[in-house]
């Protein structure tokens, strides 16, 4: 049986920095998997890397198989037809990952009209209306004509899953999906992503620095550190089988247990090969 | 200092001094006077005798060229100077006073800036009556509001971080942070404007000196030779009208790339 | 957008104001006599005294200002002695030449900076970055009444593919006559093609020369306006949904970029109307710029302070309208709202 996602030793730098160095990572059909790290660990870089959006100073090595057939990062062309309608991708910051000077339904329809070339105008603006109803946008066939800044932070990171979605892709990315987000929105958002997935039964990756957000949308967890994937373990036995920096990582988390006493900092687990000798 | 070493900051630089050693040297090696006409060679062509030609009334061309060299780089750090120190003070005085005064000084700055740089440096030389010395200081004043805006936004900028109110709490007082806070932040921007400004003098005190109002006729300088040889451009004595222009276009591209290179080396955006 | 719109109306007003009390100081007060100033050196004093009388140069400085302003705004611009014409009368004849330059020079502008921009922006490479980059320090640093002289050498002297500096028609051609006074466009209207290519082509070498400095300007603004956009994550997330890199440079990139870049019309329009005044000399070309140059020439300055003036007032007036128009296009000035 084929894998929806294997990724085999690859590497990314830029100029002497080394952003991930032999990463191997492979995920199954349904696989819902947090990426977990610091900033700084590489964990954006892996995403961005798979979808082939890297900045073109990167110097990127390996392969990474995608339902089988490595992707093809070289042609351009052929990546757009990965990305948006097999591999689904969220940005971190909402507010920024919209056009200023352009309408959210203008947003909906691009993305719509580049996952589904043969839609019509009329159509995929019915269609974007469907799509906000269902993240839970109220009065969608009003709100398709207003600009990201009469949104909010929270609305607007649904409307960027619905537009994740439109392709129906295989696997999503997500990128620190809700760390702008305020607490409670956070939960709505990491919410409806979680009954998303579940329903459509897509490979799911959540990059986070937070384990736990990973904890509530995720079953099981991949540690970055220093560009290197230092351990994966199913999120059950993150507790009794984790490597040495996943308990500090741990332990920096705050939770009830824990009221009054300071919460403890990672302090020397300073990546030592940050930067190749040359 | 480690600013110089960068390439953008070194060539332009380099280039720089390069132009004011040769018309600064220039005469030594070159003496012959750039006002003596020599009828003897009107008109003649770039040669062994005149590098780069003599002109209708028999001056050396090269010689012309160093001198207008002289005057124009000489103008162009006296234009820097004369708009950098009243400009900064214009500006600072406003970010530090702020309400009316501010309003006042700064809709005084948009009023000068309204007017094309170049015809508000004719209305002033054409109403201090006229030469050289009268299109420095309408230039000059052009340069105002460069200087001024730039030095209130940096001031401003600077007063609204946090370690400023830190200095402040430690019970520093506002003149010693200025000096001490404000003004080696504000030192990089305010050398990136200069270095433009220094380009800006030269190219808009040729174009006043071609109708006119600058430097005046016998005077060697750039601008005031361009008018004088284009009688000639169009009869085959190009070298009248190119030399001169190549000076200007070298020495304000230098300024410009000066200007850049130091912006981006101080981490400005990039151009 | 009311509020706005009342606020930029106010500050402009002001601008306006300052602009002429500035012209009005630099020209009446200073040390020169300014009734000498209008009437040349020619003029007996009688006649100077008399304008004195006139003009009100004995009145305070206040009722002074009020007059020279009430009648600049009601268009009595003064006489000019060398010509014998009134200044309105010259202004209104020699407009349309340089309207006409005017406007080639922003086309001429507008579409090779934009061009050269985006291809350096599109495909980033030695060349398409390179020449832009090298077109625009150049154009930024080329004294523009050089370049036309030296455009004229190489063009018109050497190969001979372009006119002499003998103005917008060779002799012999009659003006096309029409209602706008553009010779293009009158030519057009009138079907006369042969005249609209004789007066484009006398129209080329001008109009580049003045558009230069524009051309430099914007296209270096552009440039890094594009940059910034380009490096902007909506550009990345529009990508990750399947758009193509063409499209999203077309569609995103490019609206993002030209907003900011628009703003600085009024600049250019500025530059325009003070290169027109060293271009004008350099092609003998017969526009409001040339008429500045001869009355600085034969110091009859009343032709001069008229123009200089009303080029703080276009300019200022051009930058309301773009902060207007600006207002009304971007959303999130128009609506103000947001979180």
């Amino acid at each position: 049986m084929t894998g929806l996602l294997d990724i085999r030793r690859l590497s990314v730098a830029f100029g002497p920095t080394r952003a991930l160095s032999d990463i191997d990572l492979a995920l199954e059909p349904g696989t819902r998997l947090g990426l977990v790290g610091e900033s700084g660990s590489g964990k954006s870089t892996l995403g961005l890397a798979v979808l082939g959006l890297l900045p073109p100073d990167a110097a990127c090595t390996g392969e990474v198989r995608f339902q089988g057939e490595p992707l093809p990062w070289s042609d351009d062309r052929a990546m757009t037809r990965v990305r948006g309608r097999r591999i689904g991708f969220i940005y971190q910051d909402p507010m920024a990952a919209f056009s200023p000077v352009h309408t959210i339904g203008t947003h909906i329809t691009r993305a719509l009209r580049a996952a589904h070339p043969g839609v019509g105008r009329r159509e995929a603006l019915d269609w974007s209306v469907a799509l906000l109803e269902e993240v839970e946008i109220n009065k969608p066939r009003e709100r398709l004509d207003h600009y990201p800044n009469e949104y909010s932070g929270g609305m607007l990171q649904r409307v960027m899953i619905a537009a994740a979605l439109v392709g129906d892709p295989d696997l999503l990315i997500a990128d620190e999906p809700t760390t702008a987000l305020d607490v409670t929105t956070q939960a709505s958002v990491l919410g409806m992503l979680d009954r998303i997935v579940e329903a459509r039964g897509m490979g799911f990756i959540l990059i986070s620095h937070d384990l736990g957000v990973v904890a509530e949308a995720c079953r099981e967890v991949a540690v970055m550190y220093g560009g290197k994937l230092i351990q994966r373990v199913a999120l059950a036995d993150l507790k009794a089988e984790a490597h040495p920096y996943t308990r500090a990582l741990l332990e920096a988390r705050p939770t009830f247990g824990k009221r009054g006493q300071r919460l403890s900092t990672i302090a020397d687990f300073l990546p030592s090969d940050w930067f190749d000798d040359a | 200092m480690s600013i110089i070493r960068s390439v953008p900051v070194f060539l332009p630089l380099a280039l720089l001094t390069v132009l004011a050693g040769a018309v600064v040297v220039g005469p030594l090696v070159w003496p012959i006077d750039p006002y003596t006409m020599d009828f003897a060679a009107i008109l003649a062509p770039p040669g062994p005798g005149h590098w780069m030609g003599t002109d209708s009334v028999g001056r050396d061309v090269l010689a012309r060229f160093l001198a207008g060299g002289r005057l124009s780089l000489s103008v162009g750090v006296i234009v820097m100077l004369g708009g950098l120190v009243p400009g900064a003070i214009i500006g600072v005085i406003a970010a530090r006073a702020g309400g009316i005064v501010d309003m006042v000084l700064m809709r005084a700055m948009d009023s000068i800036a309204a007017f094309p740089p170049i015809l508000l440096a004719m209305a002033v030389a054409i109403g201090l009556g006229g030469g050289l010395w009268t299109a420095v200081i309408g230039v000059i004043i052009s340069t105002l509001p460069f200087f001024a805006r730039l030095m209130r936004s940096e001031v401003l900028r600077i007063m609204s971080h946090r370690f400023v109110d830190a200095a402040e709490s430690m019970g520093a007082t506002p003149a010693f942070i200025l000096l001490w806070h404000v003004s080696p932040h504000a030192a990089s921007t305010m050398l990136v404007q200069c270095a433009a400004v220094f380009g800006y003098a030269i190219i808009t005190l040729a174009g006043l000196g071609f109708v006119g109002l600058g430097a005046e006729v016998p005077t060697a300088e750039w601008g005031v030779m361009i008018t004088e040889g284009m009688k000639y451009a169009l009869t085959g004595q190009w070298w009248l009208t190119v030399f001169p222009g190549l000076g200007i276009l070298v020495a304000v591209s230098a300024a410009n790339l000066l200007a850049d290179g130091l912006s981006a080396t101080m981490g400005g955006r990039h151009a | 957008m009311i509020r706005i719109a009342a606020s930029r109306l106010a500050t402009s007003l002001i601008a306006l104001l300052g602009a002429a009390l500035f012209a009005f100081i630099a020209l009446r007060v200073a040390p020169g006599d300014a009734a000498r100033l209008v009437l040349g050196p020619f003029a007996t004093d009688e006649a100077v005294q008399a304008l004195r009388v006139k003009m009100g140069l004995d009145d305070p400085l206040p009722v002074q200002f009020w007059h020279y302003l009430t009648s600049f705004v009601s268009g009595d611009w003064g006489w000019s002695y060398s010509l014998g014409q009134s200044v309105r009368d010259l202004l209104g004849e020699r407009f349309p030449a340089t309207l006409e330059l005017g406007l080639y020079a922003f086309l001429f502008a507008l579409v090779a900076a934009v061009s050269l921009a985006v291809i350096g922006a599109f495909r980033r490479g030695l060349l398409s970055d390179g020449v832009p980059r090298a077109l625009s320090v150049f154009a930024l640093a080329v004294p523009q009444f050089w370049f036309g002289i030296v455009a004229l050498i190489i063009g018109f002297e050497m190969l001979g593919l372009f006119p002499g500096p003998s103005g917008r028609l060779p002799p012999g051609v009659t003006a096309p006559a029409g209602p706008t006074g553009l010779y293009t466009i009158d030519a057009l209207l009138a079907g006369d093609l042969a005249t609209f290519a004789t007066a484009l082509h006398y129209l080329a070498l001008p109009a580049i020369t003045l558009g230069l400095l524009p051309f430099g300007f914007l296209l270096r603004l552009l440039r890094a306006n594009l940059l910034d956009v380009a490096g902007e994550p909506f550009v990345l997330v529009a990508r990750a949904q399947g758009q193509s890199h063409f499209r999203v440079f077309l569609r995103y990139v490019l609206p993002n970029a030209i907003i900011p870049t628009l703003m600085a019309s009024g600049l250019i329009l500025g530059q325009l109307l003070a290169g027109s005044v060293l271009v004008e000399r350099v092609f003998n070309w017969p526009g409001a710029g040339s008429l500045v140059t001869q009355g600085l020439l034969q110091q009859d300055y009343s032709v001069v302070q008229t123009f200089i003036l009303l080029s703080a007032f276009i300019y200022i007036l051009a930058n309301l309208f773009v902060d207007l128009l600006a207002a009304a296009i971007d959303p999130r000035i128009a609506r103000g709202a947001g979180q």
